[in-house]
């Protein structure tokens, strides 16, 4: 029986794949683990809502490569309906917080998006606190649960 | 009284183009608080309705649609729905309000395509519905959305038949029902999507909860819907947002539950003149005129 180089590569060839394919299958099962080897969610802990806020978003922001530079940035907090007992509604010293921690980093604006200004929150609290604009707050509800989303 | 004086608030705000904007301060116009406005002006203004009227007709897609700001998204939006309803009694504009509804019928959520469909049943269990039941989303490509399904299920409800190319449209308002249905929160009412993410049962809204019971007004004895209205006699005593409050005054009127003590609740919330949301003034206005608002919607009395 012959054996030419032709059939030693065919042979090879068929060895190597079918190693590959069937080796996977005699390994261990992993769970693999799909996260990013960097996470891009940051959670904070604050104990209240205060002045600190600044300070834990600073540090929170530094270990994240993000330059804001001659940029806009948006903030979209959570603004419902208040209901009693539920934590629902971003605090807006959370958003003047997150306002400042922006413009320090170099950010050219800072704007606040928001589908409805559905408690007058927007109008009455973030208006004044985040745009600094002159915008005249005579909404009737200030009414603000508070949390940290 | 007080209502007369709201319209005439209202009127007021408008921009010199026909449209209102988002906020009272914002010059720019917006799709949205100019169809809750025509529609809250009523009968009156006539000069006022003519241009808002005319503002949202040279606002129309070339492709039917309506974008969310004259302008923009050349591909529509949800507001397509609001500007159909909005239309309703202009005869002259029959023709645009078909070609918007023709979109609609077109536009859908999607998890109704079967790439979306076979990755939420096999891999993405995040979010748990059923992805055969799907409705309408905010923007095109994306997913369906309880209030953009509300509202084109209104919209589409009142073509007066399903004939000259909107004989899908029963087939559709039958599933966007199913999908609503669907996505309601496990203890009645509805969230802005769905019901239960990452295992876990989420809260409802009282405003997407009131939108979408007046788009289910044919079914009040489904068993979702006897909860969700449930849900909202009880939250909507306690709410102090007049946007949720009105809403809520429309949906229970409209399921011919007692509304008086909440729109005296909605009247005497403080300086709702000075609401700076366009939308939430005009809406103020249509639920204290709910009986024609509802005539309007095209919802059963």
């Amino acid at each position: 029986m012959s054996f030419t180089r032709w059939d030693f590569l065919i042979g090879t060839s068929a060895l190597t794949a079918g190693t590959s394919v069937s080796t996977s299958l005699f390994l261990p099962k992993y769970h693999y683990d799909h996260r990013a080897r960097r996470s891009r969610v940051a959670v904070l802990r604050a104990e209240q809502y205060c002045q600190k806020l600044n300070q834990i978003l600073r540090e929170g922001l530094r270990p994240f490569p993000i330059d804001v530079r001659r940029k806009m940035v948006v903030l979209k907090p959570n603004l419902v309906d208040y209901l009693p007992g539920s934590a629902i509604n971003t605090h807006p010293m959370l958003g003047l917080a997150a306002a400042e921690t922006f413009r320090r980093l170099g950010a050219e604006s800072v704007v606040v998006a928001e589908g409805r200004d559905i408690n007058g929150i927007l109008s009455c609290c973030y208006a004044r606190v985040v745009t600094r604009n002159p915008w005249v707050a005579r909404s009737s509800n200030s009414s603000i649960s508070s949390a940290t989303n | 009284m007080v209502l007369n004086d709201l319209r005439a608030e209202l009127a007021r705000r408008q921009l010199p183009c026909g449209g209102w904007s988002a906020l009272a301060s914002s010059p720019q116009p917006a799709l949205e608080p100019t169809c809750y406005s025509l529609l809250a002006l009523g009968s009156q203004a006539t000069d006022v309705r003519e241009r808002a009227q005319s503002f949202l007709l040279h606002a129309q897609n070339p492709n039917g649609s309506w974008p969310a700001f004259a302008g923009d998204d050349h591909d529509g939006c949800w507001a397509t729905s609001l500007v159909a309803i909005a239309l309703r009694d202009r005869v002259s504009a029959i023709p645009e309000r078909l070609k918007g509804l023709h979109w609609l019928l077109s536009s859908a959520g999607k998890e109704g395509n079967w790439f979306w469909k076979w990755k939420f049943r096999t891999t993405d269990h995040h979010v748990r519905f059923d992805p055969d039941k799907f409705g309408w989303p905010w923007f095109p490509d994306t997913i369906s959305w309880v209030v953009p399904t509300a509202f084109a299920i209104l919209a589409l409800k009142q073509l007066p038949c399903s004939c000259g190319g909107f004989e899908l449209a029963p087939s559709r308002v039958d599933r966007g029902i199913a999908m609503l249905i669907d996505r309601a929160c496990p203890g009645g009412g509805w969230n802005a999507g769905n019901g239960v993410v990452y295992q876990a049962a989420v809260a409802p809204h009282p405003d997407d909860t009131a939108i979408a019971v007046l788009a289910l007004c044919d079914r009040p004895q489904d068993l979702v819907v006897k909860i969700s209205l449930q849900y909202l006699e009880h939250t909507a005593p306690t709410l102090t947002a007049p946007w949720s409050l009105a809403w809520s005054i429309l949906a229970l009127a409209a399921h011919h539950r007692p509304i008086t003590f909440l729109r005296s609740a909605l009247l005497a919330l403080p300086d709702l003149f000075y609401i700076e949301d366009n939308s939430t003034l005009a809406l103020v206005c249509l639920a204290l005129d709910h009986e024609q608002t509802l005539a309007n919607l095209a919802v059963r009395m």
